[in-house]
């Protein structure tokens, strides 16, 4: 799910980034990414929630990226 | 677009509060605090990076609320005693009013959350607190302390007071309550220890 708050979007996505060392795998990807303002994973979740706060509203890039690492990562809804 | 709604938002962080009371740190959740508040964990993720990110919040702000009690028609250019006796019945009534918050701090005092707060809370509290003890000792009204020293002569009998309160009973009676002459009777020999 998205929305957009003060001109940015908020995607939230269920993976399985399982722990630090995976999060670290996935980082340099994202940090490289233009439109990522910030982002973290709360990997204390058992949704393993990918949070990404980003000027783009669409989510399929951040999809497509974290697949193309190995992680399962779908669009949490409502 | 969605908006941000304040009052539901209000009862959410009211709820998380009452389930860390009451599973703890370790045995609260975001999933857990979104099914309670039958909101979708995508909904709790939106408002807080993660959980850490929401307790932070809620340390925050009931330490800011905890404060402000605290420094009610204060000033530090009260005389000590009068101003340690306003500080006495400002905490007491805050604990009285407000046990879920100071049970809720309680629980974050050994966390590693309670440091990061402690780091960002306003500090207006602790100069206005520094500035008073200071001027107390300036007047000769107190004897000069290392702050660990005073602190503990000044408020932990208080604090054990209200500790004893919560409990309802002491180690020598079965039935206990903290009233105005009880806080008052410890209050005076607090100040006489403090003379200098």
């Amino acid at each position: 799910m998205s929305t957009l708050l003060q001109n940015r979007t908020i995607h939230i996505f269920k993976t399985n980034i399982h722990d630090q060392p995976d999060v670290n795998a996935i980082a340099s990807a994202l940090n490289n990414l233009p439109g990522i303002l910030k982002w973290n994973v709360a990997i204390d979740d058992c949704d393993k929630i990918l949070r990404i706060e980003s000027t783009q509203t669409e989510p399929d890039e951040y999809i497509d990226l974290v697949k193309t690492l190995g992680y399962s990562c779908e669009e949490l809804t409502f | 677009m969605r908006t941000r709604d304040e009052n539901k938002e209000q009862a959410i962080r009211q709820q998380a509060i009452e389930m860390i009371v009451k599973y703890g740190l370790e045995g609260f959740s975001m999933q857990k605090l979104a099914k309670a508040a039958n909101v979708s964990p995508a909904t709790m993720y939106i408002y807080y990076q993660d959980k850490e990110d929401l307790v932070l919040s809620l340390g925050t702000e009931v330490f800011n609320k905890m404060q402000l009690y605290s420094l009610k028609n204060f000033s530090s250019d009260l005389s000590f005693d009068e101003g340690l006796k306003l500080q006495w019945k400002n905490r007491a009534a805050f604990f009285l009013e407000n046990p879920l918050d100071v049970q809720f701090i309680e629980h974050l005092r050994y966390s590693p959350a309670f440091r990061t707060i402690s780091h960002t809370i306003k500090n207006s509290f602790k100069a206005e607190m520094g500035k008073f003890v200071h001027n107390a000792v300036l007047r000769g009204e107190l004897v000069q302390l290392p702050f660990e020293v005073y602190w503990s002569v000044a408020f932990s009998p208080l604090y054990q007071l209200m500790k004893f309160h919560t409990q309802g009973e002491s180690y020598a009676s079965s039935s206990f309550e903290l009233t105005d002459e009880v806080m008052d009777q410890t209050l005076q020999v607090v100040l006489k220890a403090l003379k200098p």
